[in-house]
């Protein structure tokens, strides 16, 4: 107790509860438009295909990962004084090593590769959610085109503060009537093959420009996609054609009607084993995002600072979670005991 | 589908960007880590074994060096030994020969003395019998009174004396 009345500590902890007060008090912050589909960002298009944020974020995700990567083995020595080789050698081994206890040296060295790669990727595009200005900063839209895109229903006032647009916690509701009205005037605006613009804005919405790449399906299922399909082709060609069978007629009992079942129960996990890592990949990020975006908005200072920790934690795990499972279904793609794999 | 926002051409963009992000990985920035963390294990392994060589060797080397030095020791001792034996031998002879010698000079010197001896008085026997048979010849020859007598044996004996 005499500790925590030092002079230091009492000072501190006098200056959190401040700092405390003034955000709830003084600095408050709207709740950002949580939505499912990644949005496409105003003005950014390759030929006529739109950019989402999510996928700006993918690249943002590329480029730390190959900038670290070539900054690492710029100049390999055998004695390192780069601090970057020395960490990427040291992850890199403690990887290796991890696959190789799963699955043998031979396929730990096939396929370190798509594992590291995985996990590089997955890993940055997933801290990416905690880097300031990603998901807080974009473009402002008036909620009526909100709300006809994607059924957006609560806007902002808008305020501009120095050289910065930016929303106040002033939240501003569609009523029943205006919902009706904007609905029939999009869809005339598409008839006529032009773009919706509302005719006053009652309020608005930001439209982030970097989104985390992860709380976007399409990159999840995407990946999820590949490399259950790329298991399939590398079961293929080490196997041949043991490993059709392990989905035709496996001999696992002998009984062939159970057999049967098991090798249909067998094809069915492989579509399980999409669902399962893509969701799992997506809902940790999505409700992480959610979570910072909940606790800044009740408490704009310190609040989120511990869920930034744990997002720095879960971020990683997912990361590693995806790659690792990725390992395994090549592990068991690859694995001669047909139907052994079940232990 | 739309409301999950899932899009095939999005989504297939994703996996293009994956396959180029995995080409460039495995091609430049994974070999080289991975080659370099082999080599250095070899060289690793390479100096641990050459270490345990020389290190058996040292030991070997060590032994033997020990065991020299222990047989040289033992041999300076034993020398040292017998030398000592010798020396003592030596000495002992030296002692009784030296002891032999004197004895004989002694013997040798009495037994001189002794016959010096025999040999001097032998001569006075005989010089003090020619003296008394010369004094008793010039005393007959004279016929002599007492006086003169003891005069002559006074002057035979002063000339004996001086003799």
């Amino acid at each position: 107790m005499s500790k925590l009345l030092k002079p230091r500590n009492l000072a501190l902890i006098l200056g959190i509860v401040a700092l405390l007060l003034i955000a709830i008090l003084f600095v408050r912050v709207p709740l950002p438009t949580i939505l499912l589909p990644a949005e496409h960002v105003p003005g950014l298009k390759i030929g006529n295909f739109p950019i989402t944020n999510t996928f700006i974020a993918t690249i943002l995700a590329d480029i730390v990962v190959l900038v670290l990567g070539f900054l690492a083995v710029r100049r390999m020595q055998e004695v390192p004084e780069s601090r970057l080789q020395n960490i990427f050698e040291w992850i890199i081994e403690v990887f290796d090593g991890m696959l190789t206890d799963i699955g043998g040296k031979e396929k730990a060295r096939s396929w370190l590769a798509v594992f590291m790669t995985i996990l590089l990727f997955l890993l940055f595009a997933n801290w990416l959610e905690l880097v300031p200005g990603v998901d807080s900063i974009g473009y402002i839209e008036p909620v009526e085109v909100a709300y006809a895109k994607s059924g957006v229903t609560v806007g902002y006032e808008k305020k501009q503060i120095g050289p910065f647009l930016t929303l106040t916690n002033k939240q501003v509701k569609l009523t029943d009537e205006e919902m009706a009205r904007i609905k029939e005037e999009y869809k005339e605006a598409k008839e006529k093959g032009e773009e919706y613009h509302p005719h006053e804005a009652k309020g608005y919405v930001l439209v982030p420009y970097v989104r985390a790449a992860a709380t976007d399906l399409n990159l999840t299922i995407g990946l999820a996609l590949l490399v259950v399909l790329w298991s399939h082709i590398i079961g293929f060609r080490r196997l041949g054609g043991k490993y059709i069978r392990r989905f035709a007629l496996p001999h696992i009992t002998g009984m062939k009607p159970i057999d049967l079942l098991v090798g249909v129960l067998e094809f069915i996990s492989e579509f399980a084993k999409v669902i399962s890592l893509s969701f799992r990949l997506f809902g940790n990020i999505f409700a992480g995002q959610v979570l910072l975006f909940v606790m800044a908005f009740l408490v704009a200072f310190l609040l989120p600072v511990p869920f930034m920790g744990l997002e720095l934690f879960v971020g990683f795990m997912q990361a590693f979670v995806f790659a690792i499972l990725t390992f395994i279904y090549f592990e068991q793609a690859t694995h001669s005991h047909a139907g052994d794999e079940h232990h | 589908m739309a409301a999950l926002g899932l899009n095939g051409a999005f989504l297939l963009a994703q996996i293009v960007n994956f396959f180029i992000l995995f080409f460039l990985l495995k091609k430049f920035v994974f070999p080289p880590v991975i080659q370099m963390l082999d080599e250095r294990k070899k060289r690793i392994a390479e100096g641990l074994a050459a270490a345990d060589v020389a290190r058996r060797e040292a030991e070997e080397e060590r032994k033997k060096l020990m065991a020299q030095l222990e047989a040289e020791r033992a041999e300076a001792q034993k020398r040292v030994a017998a030398a000592s034996a010798q020396a003592e031998k030596v000495r002992e002879e030296i002692l009784a020969q030296a002891r032999r010698e004197a004895e004989e000079i002694k013997a040798k010197a009495i037994q001189e003395a002794e016959a010096e001896k025999q040999r001097i008085l032998a001569e006075a026997h005989k010089q003090i019998a020619e003296l008394a048979l010369l004094a008793a010849e010039r005393v007959v020859r004279e016929g002599l009174d007492e006086t003169t007598q003891h005069k002559i044996i006074e002057d035979f004996l002063s000339q004996v004396s001086l003799n």
